[in-house]
């Protein structure tokens, strides 16, 4: 540490170097200070080095931002496309909607008919309607399909085709079923095809296909105001019922993937809740539009 | 806005930038590769880091990142050539008076020897060595720019000075 404290020293004293405490390492390092500061750097061309630099690598930045040109380009395509598929939604379609605890019905523009369960949405274009049979459902309704071209339900789980016939479609969340009542219906779902015919239903529980059941009414039992199941999800009745009264179930204390076959009618609540709790072996608390579920058990 | 708080994003910024930091760039690269076509190479390499990284890189930092980027690529990439320098042409003798023909003499065989000298001293010692010397640099200034602390500039600059002396000595 002295050794290097004074080699600096010694360096460092510049033209003092007469002080130096030792004359002959004062005259040496006087001697390295002046001719190593002698020595030549090649000078640089600023601007042409600059030239170079900037036609190499600020091209690439150019580049990055024609880019970003592109993906403008991109929002504003995508933007033309949302504006041009909402004008043929909104302004060239024709929407039928239920609330909850409603249901509609109306006729299609070739006399078909529709009747809309609760909650429940149909789409279709009103121009397009005599080239093209074909509506959006969302959520269940049934249909009188008049004879003529094919007529398509589509879903988001399922297509529904026929060419004149009777037929039920319910597509809830993670339920779909499709209810045939005359004619013949083709059934399309994740690449598979189903053809019933009157009295067959089929039924998908997310996405996965469930044991046929054959059934013996001549219409949906919602039309008779009243929701029918056989081996269905609680959690399935429950939403329907929910729907049906326009209702908040509580239901965190109960186990909501039991099965369930029975029905329940649309015209009295009390009725209704009696029609799904006493076989269950469950009680209810209704509290105006809130209705709480548990076991009997429970206190 | 841009006059408060300069980014080098902007080419008007880091034009004026490279300006003012390309020749001590290319002296501090020439040190270390010693060739003047690839020390150029190293400063354009370097400063292209520094625009591609504009926007992370503080302006205050920005000389010392690219004097890191200069490092790091000549580690990297080109790895001891020999340092070719000269003396700068016309330059006086220490002892302006002194015309003695075996003095000019012995004068320019110091010369040579401390050139041979130099470029025998390890990378760090030599980069701060000549960047004091040859740059005028003090060693807070060197410190700074290599981003080490001032002792450990001094220590290669005691470290050179005894190397020096060492092989002198044996002349």
């Amino acid at each position: 540490m002295k050794e290097e404290k004074y080699i600096l020293e010694q360096f460092d004293l510049g033209s003092d170097r007469i002080n130096a405490s030792n004359v002959e390492d004062g005259v040496f390092f006087e001697k390295v200070a002046f001719y190593a500061s002698q020595i030549d750097t090649p000078s640089v061309d600023v601007s042409s080095a600059w030239n170079d630099f900037s036609a190499k690598h600020l091209k690439t930045k150019t580049k990055v931002r024609t880019l970003n040109f592109n993906m403008m380009y991109r929002v504003a395509a995508v933007l033309v496309v949302a504006l041009v598929t909402s004008w043929f939604l909104f302004f060239n379609s024709e929407q039928i909607h239920t609330e909850l605890a409603e249901t509609k019905t109306f006729l299609l523009p070739d006399q078909s008919e529709v009747i809309l369960n609760a909650h429940s949405s149909v789409r279709y274009k009103k121009r397009k309607w005599k080239k093209k049979r074909s509506l959006t459902l969302d959520g269940e309704a049934f249909f009188i399909a008049e004879k003529g071209q094919t007529f398509t339900v589509l879903t988001s789980q399922g297509t529904v085709e026929v060419l004149g016939t009777q037929f039920n479609v319910k597509e809830r969340p993670d339920y779909f079923e499709v209810e045939c009542y005359e004619g013949r219906v083709a059934v399309y779902y994740n690449n598979n095809e189903i053809e019933l015919s009157p009295g067959q239903s089929i039924r998908l529980v997310n996405g996965i296909e469930q044991d046929r059941i054959e059934f013996n009414t001549n219409t949906p039992s919602w039309l008779n105001e009243e929701s029918s199941f056989v081996e269905v999800g609680l959690n399935q009745v429950l939403d329907e019922l929910e729907r049906q009264y326009d209702i908040e179930l509580e239901t965190s204390t109960i186990e909501i993937d039991r099965i369930f076959t029975g029905s329940f009618t649309h015209t009295n609540l009390e009725t209704a809740l009696k029609s799904i709790t006493i076989p269950l072996g469950l009680r209810y608390q209704v509290n105006g539009k809130n209705v709480t579920l548990f076991a009997n058990d429970e206190h | 806005m841009p006059d408060k708080d300069p980014n080098l994003c902007q080419e008007k910024a880091f034009s004026s930038f490279y300006t003012e930091h390309l020749q001590a760039a290319s002296n501090f690269a020439f040190y270390k590769c010693g060739d003047s076509a690839s020390a150029l190479d190293l400063v354009q390499e370097a400063f292209s880091k520094l625009w591609e990284n504009c926007a992370s890189v503080d302006v205050l930092k920005a000389k010392t990142y690219l004097f890191t980027s200069i490092n790091n690529l000549f580690l990297n990439t080109i790895r001891h050539h020999k340092v070719v320098m000269n003396y700068a042409k016309e330059r006086p003798y220490l002892d302006r008076d002194n015309q003695d023909p075996e003095y000019l003499l012995r004068e320019e065989e110091f010369k040579s020897q401390l050139l041979k000298a130099i470029d025998e001293l390890s990378d760090a010692q030599k980069e701060v060595f000549l960047l004091n010397r040859i740059e005028g640099k003090k060693y807070r200034e060197i410190a700074e720019l290599l981003d080490v602390s001032q002792k450990t500039v001094e220590k290669h600059m005691s470290a050179a000075l005894k190397t020096l002396r060492t092989k002198f000595g044996n002349i």
